[in-house]
């Protein structure tokens, strides 16, 4: 499949990168990027499949922070114990929040995921013997095989690259198979679906576990590289960017959800004089960029596309 | 194979959509439950299929009650259905359509399935050979990969019969099938509908058009105001006073 | 707990409650006429109580025409938005409304932060004086005001839904907005006007409370959350539902702070909005999102 095509020729560009690149400045961009993919195409496949929106990104990213810290520091487990309860915690909590509310249509999980991603705020500030309070949790052990630890921007730069690349790749794959065909049909018609035999209640509430556990995978992988989690990072202005980068990318795509997170990791570093004012930037693209085209970044990608082949099409053979 | 449908009655409100209806049918073969605008037809489908609980009664397969059954749990028991507005993804591909249709029988987790192992892949491949004889039944093969939304009422309708078939039921539901077709479209599907008995498949059809109906069912059940007025095969249905002051009636208003 | 507290537990209940309901009333309007939700109705709030106190305290009006001046402005706001976005993008795509409020939320919030700082904003309440006190508990005079004008608007909305013309235009094309459309009500004119008065209810609740709570520039959202708890407590779709959940909400949030840290207070009430969810999604009441899933089957 042409995608396919696409994926393999970025991840060429993306493992030879390296060679080019000079500062860490900018590897510590591409890996935020990374990281923002995974929580960014995460809200992608929650909306493409669900047909809903969270809100509450930055609360499960938060859990997963926060889990792969206390397990390896409070605890003293190794690290890569951190990094599965990371996964886990959230996407049980995203199941078991998602079963009774996804089977409401409209805005409810929208809603509910604000309000949980504000308690978990609240919970992150309050409750300081576990998780520190406003300071956090600090000396993160960082994963390590021999010398290769996760706190070098070369080797967290190629971690995060390969978890991006790979939810990228599974997530396109995804489409083709049964579940995917169940879940594009849950979309349209809930009816047609639970006609087919598609337990769609069940299903969404899979999916938004899926969303929650791979952004608690992204909050493993930032504590491991920064090396301490606060809370200030998951604040309900957290989420709100990652749904907004989403709607600028193109939120009926996984590619405009690449874009997205790309976008709102390397806006602020190019508007980084505003300070303060970025939140005006942002917002701004946000408006008239849905204004004119509702399908984002891609949705301007493929009207290009379209317009070329009307351009083949006159031209004479 | 046989349906039970027990005295069932629905009660919206006030209104009795459907009241003491009862009749049963066995299997493979036609039947057809007919009745002016408003009986109630499409309000039995669903207390059968999952979509409406019934508030009296009850409706059995095979001696098991269905009714009160989630959807997807009737579709389990081998019943498939389509739609009077049919319900179909635009988006996707006329096969992926159809290919929806056999999602119980591929099973296996999503891992199994995102890495195309295991016992699920071979079912996938043999969902897509079924998948692909059912599409050349329905002469769909060759639309198999254009988007759903491009195929005319007809094609739609036969689509939805074509999902429905991918899942191998026994019992296949069609809501006003020939509604909106011309009468080429309309005689094609007659004959695709008959031919279904003798793969095994029964078939229960409402429809307004009652021609189409007496040509094809063995059973007729009729509804009025939410209640059976008369069953039985077409000879007796068609002469039965009931029916025809139903109709009649109905006209003259 | 004593009688006392227990009063005064249901005063500032009521008293925020009925901001609640005010914004909730806000949100049910809009989602009305155009099935979007509005992640700027708290941000009309905000604007309300900080254009009035800069209205006071920079410019120096009087605080009747201050507040007057602020609701117009936040209205206009309102009608802005829905001309120049809401207008724009093809029927349809309500998700994509949805955001682009979100969107805008961010600018109004960045623009405030901007303009007037971190800090709380201020004015005095409308009547000057000590607070009442009843049966031991105290009853501040601008928490009558709150109550009270709240009441007063929300009787007013009841007599605008069901006797004036536009009223009862906006219930119709609440209920079924293609049918209103083919009797001639001009759905587009209709999804400007309840910009407009959610823009100025919005605003009211802002001026209401600032006496009370003081405006900060971020409250806005949190504020949102809690005025689409009000409407979900109640049950989406009707405006009695969004009063009966505002004032339900508030007084919940109010008893929890007499069990828990005040800091927990927000998450009370949210952790309400979610358990509701859960346990009762068609609301107290009884809303349009039940109604609608029996009718699509």
């Amino acid at each position: 499949m042409r995608q396919f095509h696409v994926l393999l020729a970025l991840l060429v560009a993306w493992l030879l990168a390296p060679l080019a690149i000079q500062t860490g400045g900018t590897f510590n961009l591409f890996i935020f990027a990374f990281i923002n993919l995974v929580l960014v195409v995460g809200l992608a496949l929650l909306f493409g499949y669900a047909g809903q929106i969270s809100l509450g990104q930055a609360g499960f990213y938060g859990i997963g922070a926060y889990m792969a810290a206390i397990l390896s520091t409070r605890m003293e487990l190794p690290p890569f114990i951190g990094l599965i309860a990371a996964i886990i915690v959230p996407a049980a909590v995203g199941y078991v929040i998602g079963r009774p509310v996804l089977r409401l249509r409209g805005y409810y999980l929208a809603m509910v995921t604000a309000a949980l991603g504000l308690i978990l705020h609240t919970i992150f500030v309050e409750w300081v013997d576990v998780t520190g309070g406003y300071s956090g949790i600090t000396g993160i052990p960082a994963l390590s095989i021999g010398s290769l630890t996760a706190r070098s921007p070369l080797i967290m730069y190629y971690l995060s690259g390969a978890v991006a690349f790979m939810v990228m790749g599974l997530a396109l794959r995804l489409v083709d198979t049964a579940y995917g065909r169940a879940m594009r049909t849950m979309r349209e018609s809930d009816m047609a679906a639970r006609a087919c035999g598609i337990p769609t209640s069940k299903l969404k509430a899979e999916v938004f576990a899926l969303s929650a556990g791979m952004s608690g995978l992204a909050g493993a992988l930032y504590a491991q590289y920064v090396g301490f989690v606060s809370p200030e990072s998951f604040t309900i202005d957290a989420s709100i960017n990652l749904l907004l980068a989403l709607a600028v990318g193109g939120v009926s795509s996984l590619w405009g959800a690449a874009f997205g997170a790309f976008l709102l990791t390397f806006m602020p570093e190019w508007f980084h004089e505003l300070q303060n004012a970025y939140g005006l930037v942002l917002g701004a693209v946000v408006v008239v960029m849905l204004t004119l085209e509702p399908r984002g970044l891609w949705g301007i990608l493929l009207r290009l596309r379209a317009l070329l082949e009307k351009r083949r099409q006159v031209a004479p053979a | 194979m046989k349906v039970e449908i027990d005295d069932v009655g629905v009660r919206f409100g006030g209104l009795w959509a459907n009241k003491n209806v009862s009749f049963s049918f066995e299997g493979p073969s036609i039947t057809a439950v007919i009745g002016p605008n408003g009986a109630g037809k499409s309000t039995l489908f669903n207390v059968i299929t999952g979509f409406i609980k019934p508030t009296t009664g009850e409706v059995r397969l095979r001696g098991r009650r269905i009714s009160g059954l989630a959807p997807e749990r009737v579709a389990g028991e081998g019943i498939g259905r389509t739609f009077q507005i049919p319900e179909i993804c635009h988006e996707m591909s006329v096969q992926d359509n159809v290919l929806v249709g056999a999602h119980r029988h591929i099973g296996g987790n999503l891992f199994s399935q995102l890495l195309n192992v295991g016992a699920s892949a071979r079912r996938e491949h043999e969902a897509h050979d079924r998948v692909e004889a059912i599409l050349k039944d329905t002469r769909l093969w060759e639309l198999r990969d254009q988007p759903a939304g491009i195929l005319p009422l007809g094609r739609v309708r036969l689509l939805e019969i074509a999902r429905a078939l991918a899942s191998e039921p026994d019992l296949l539901l069609l809501d006003e099938a020939a509604s909106g077709l011309n009468s080429q479209e309309t005689a094609e599907l007659a004959d695709f509908i008959r031919t279904l008995p003798s793969r095994g498949i029964s078939v229960l059809l409402i429809e307004h058009n009652v021609h189409f109906v007496m040509e094809l069912a063995r059973t007729v059940a009729v509804l009025d105001h939410g209640q059976l007025i008369a069953v039985g095969s077409p000879e007796d249905v068609r002469g039965n006073e009931a029916v025809i002051s139903a109709y009649l009636g109905k006209r003259k208003t | 707990m004593s009688s006392a507290e227990i009063l005064q537990l249901v005063i500032t209940g009521l008293t925020v409650g009925s901001i609640y309901a005010l914004v909730g009333l806000g949100f049910n309007l809009i989602f009305n006429a155009t099935d979007v939700i509005n992640f700027a109705q708290g941000e009309f709030v905000v604007l309300g109580g900080i254009l009035t106190a800069v209205a006071i305290g920079t410019v120096g009006l009087p605080l009747w025409l201050a507040a007057i001046v602020a609701i117009v402005l936040v209205a206009a706001l309102g009608a802005l938005i829905d001309f120049a976005a809401i207008s724009r993008v093809k029927r349809g795509s309500v998700m994509t409304l949805a955001m682009i409020t979100l969107g805008l939320a961010v600018i109004v919030k960045t623009s405030l932060l901007l303009w007037v700082g971190p800090d709380p904003l201020y004015f005095d309440p409308f009547t000057p004086g000590p607070p009442i006190r009843i049966l031991g508990a105290v009853l501040q005079l601008q928490a009558i005001w709150v109550i009270g004008v709240g009441v007063l608007v929300m009787i007013a909305l009841k007599f605008f839904f069901s006797h004036s013309r536009m009223g009862r235009e906006m219930l119709a094309c609440a209920i079924d907005r293609e049918a209103a459309q083919l009797m001639g009500i001009n759905v587009r004119a209709t999804v400007r006007w309840s910009f407009i008065l959610s823009g100025a209810l919005g605003a009211l609740a802002g001026v209401l409370i600032t006496p009370l709570t003081n405006a900060t520039y971020d409250q806005g959202f949190t504020l949102a959350l809690k005025g689409f708890a009000a409407c979900a407590l109640g049950g989406f779709g009707r405006a009695s539902s969004a009063i009966l959940g505002g004032f339900a909400l508030g007084l919940i949030e109010a008893a929890s702070v007499a069990v828990l840290p005040s800091g927990l207070k927000d998450s009370v009430a949210l952790s309400v909005l979610i358990l509701a969810l859960i346990i009762r999604p068609a609301g107290l009441l009884g809303g349009r999102e039940e109604r609608r899933h029996t009718q699509a089957m």
